[in-house]
């Protein structure tokens, strides 16, 4: 999407949104970087949702997507087994006017991104009993979000339990 | 001349079409490894498609090949029950998902491993008004992280479960251009005929991918006692003489078969000297010569 300033022909820039209503609609205003003119495109919940759903790193990126991006990031009711394979990106820088603020605002709306889990983790966290699995599984990963670790491995494993006296 | 919208280069940053080419890049190189790409398609619903998948499935790796499966029913995903993977806990590494492991070490890949419970459809965050606006990209795509982003490995087939409708080869050919063929399942009714020629004019006419041939399922009961077969429908015209694409094979229907895929163990496997199991081996065998010549059962 773009759009261009009609009395002087120039691409319009973005210059500030007003963030994403309740319902998922956006308002984004634009200004021609000549004359100064802005103009505001609004989109109903449908067309913001309609440009997430493309599978494409709204905003741009500069590296590739995880594994089931997509899908971990928009599947409601998942099982918890299957958190595993989330992660959601950061946001990279981009320009792009729309996508980066239908980006930006769902960045701040969504839940901390999930970690990643190593096979090898994962078949070492399914080895700790069932009923407190659940409370191990949040330390580690509390635990790694303090660290900026972004993939769970025995030995962030490890050290998670020595940090915890365990 | 006032710019228009190829004047413009570039879409600000986004580069939403590099990444969509990226995409079919990943998916491509994924697909290298796979000898074998086949669909399993209906353009009607409840005519056992993913029961012939799986069975399909079992006929191959017992024939010692490297198989998985697709299910690519996103909102009726039944494969993995069939599969007895159901349950199955998935995890990851940086290249990919690690399918599930079936019977004979089939690599299964499907929605229903991804949902919290029986009961929980698939929803989508956002919007829940006008959903039909957004929700087929979401699937489309969602299919699209299937076939791209598991390790599948080296294999000799992957088998694609196609859930109803006339279009589903259409959105999997977007995907997989290079599909080598399709098994179009069907049963002895005229309405199941009717809608089923619609897809094959789709598969052979319009993209013109190949149609491997036809299954004809549940063309008669098979009485468990005294082993007799009587018609479970009215006659109906042969149904490959209405689409002109060969018969890989009549399946009866068996109640058995039914309940092994409940118990997510393929009837090929479970009883393979049953009338319904060896007819499975004479569609499974027809899907075998077609891949080993390459081209259409005759």
């Amino acid at each position: 999407m773009k759009f261009v300033c009609i009395e002087c022909d120039e691409p319009m820039k973005f210059a500030k949104n007003d963030g994403l209503d309740d319902d998922g609609s956006l308002s984004v205003n634009f200004i021609c970087p000549s004359c100064e003119w802005g103009v505001t495109l609004l989109t109903n919940p449908q067309e913001t949702q309609m440009v997430r759903s493309l599978g494409v790193k709204i905003g741009g990126s500069t590296v590739p997507p995880k594994p089931m991006e997509m899908l971990q990031t928009h599947l409601a009711g998942q099982r918890t087994g299957s958190q595993e394979v989330a992660e959601q990106e950061p946001a990279s820088g981009s320009a792009c006017p729309f996508s980066a603020l239908v980006q930006d605002v769902y960045q701040e709306a969504e839940a901390p991104a999930a970690l990643l889990w190593s096979a090898e983790a994962t078949e070492r966290l399914q080895r700790v009993p069932e009923f407190i699995r659940p409370m191990a599984r949040k330390g580690i990963e509390t635990f790694a979000r303090e660290q900026g670790v972004a993939e769970i491995t025995p030995n962030v494993m490890e050290a998670a339990r020595e940090h915890m006296g365990m | 001349m006032p710019k228009r919208y190829r004047d413009i280069t570039g879409d600000g940053g986004s580069n939403v079409a590099g990444q969509v080419s990226a995409q079919a890049e990943r998916l491509k190189a994924r697909m290298a490894g796979v000898r074998h790409a086949i669909a399993v398609m209906s353009g009607k619903g409840g005519v056992g498609k993913s029961a012939i998948t799986a069975n399909l499935a079992a006929y191959f790796a017992r024939e010692g090949w490297r198989v998985g499966v697709v299910d690519a029913d996103i909102n009726g995903p039944s494969i993995a029950k069939m599969l007895g993977v159901r349950g199955h806990s998935l995890s990851l590494d940086a290249g990919g998902v690690f399918p599930a492991l079936g019977p004979l070490d089939i690599r299964v890949i499907s929605m229903d491993l991804f949902l919290k419970e029986d009961q929980t459809p698939v929803v989508w965050d956002g919007p829940q008004a006008e959903t039909f606006v957004w929700r087929g990209t979401m699937e489309m795509h969602t299919l699209r992280e299937f076939l791209a982003d598991v390790h599948w490995g080296e294999l000799d087939i992957l088998l694609i479960d196609l859930p109803p409708g006339t279009d589903r080869l259409a959105t999997l050919n977007d995907l997989l251009p290079d599909l080598h063929g399709s098994v179009v399942v069907t049963i002895p009714s005229a309405v199941s005929q009717l809608i089923v020629s619609k897809s094959i004019t789709m598969a052979r006419d319009l993209l013109r991918t190949p149609v491997i041939g036809l299954v004809e399922n549940m063309t008669a009961y098979v009485c468990p006692t005294c082993g007799t077969t009587h018609p479970l429908f009215a006659p109906t015209p042969q149904a490959e003489t209405l689409t002109g694409v060969p018969l890989l094979g009549r399946v009866p229907f068996d109640p058995r078969m039914a309940l092994a895929g409940d118990k997510g163990v393929p009837f090929i496997l479970e009883d393979a000297a049953s009338p319904a199991a060896q007819a499975l081996a004479q569609v499974g065998e027809g899907v075998l010569n077609f891949v080993n010549s390459g081209s259409p059962v005759s």
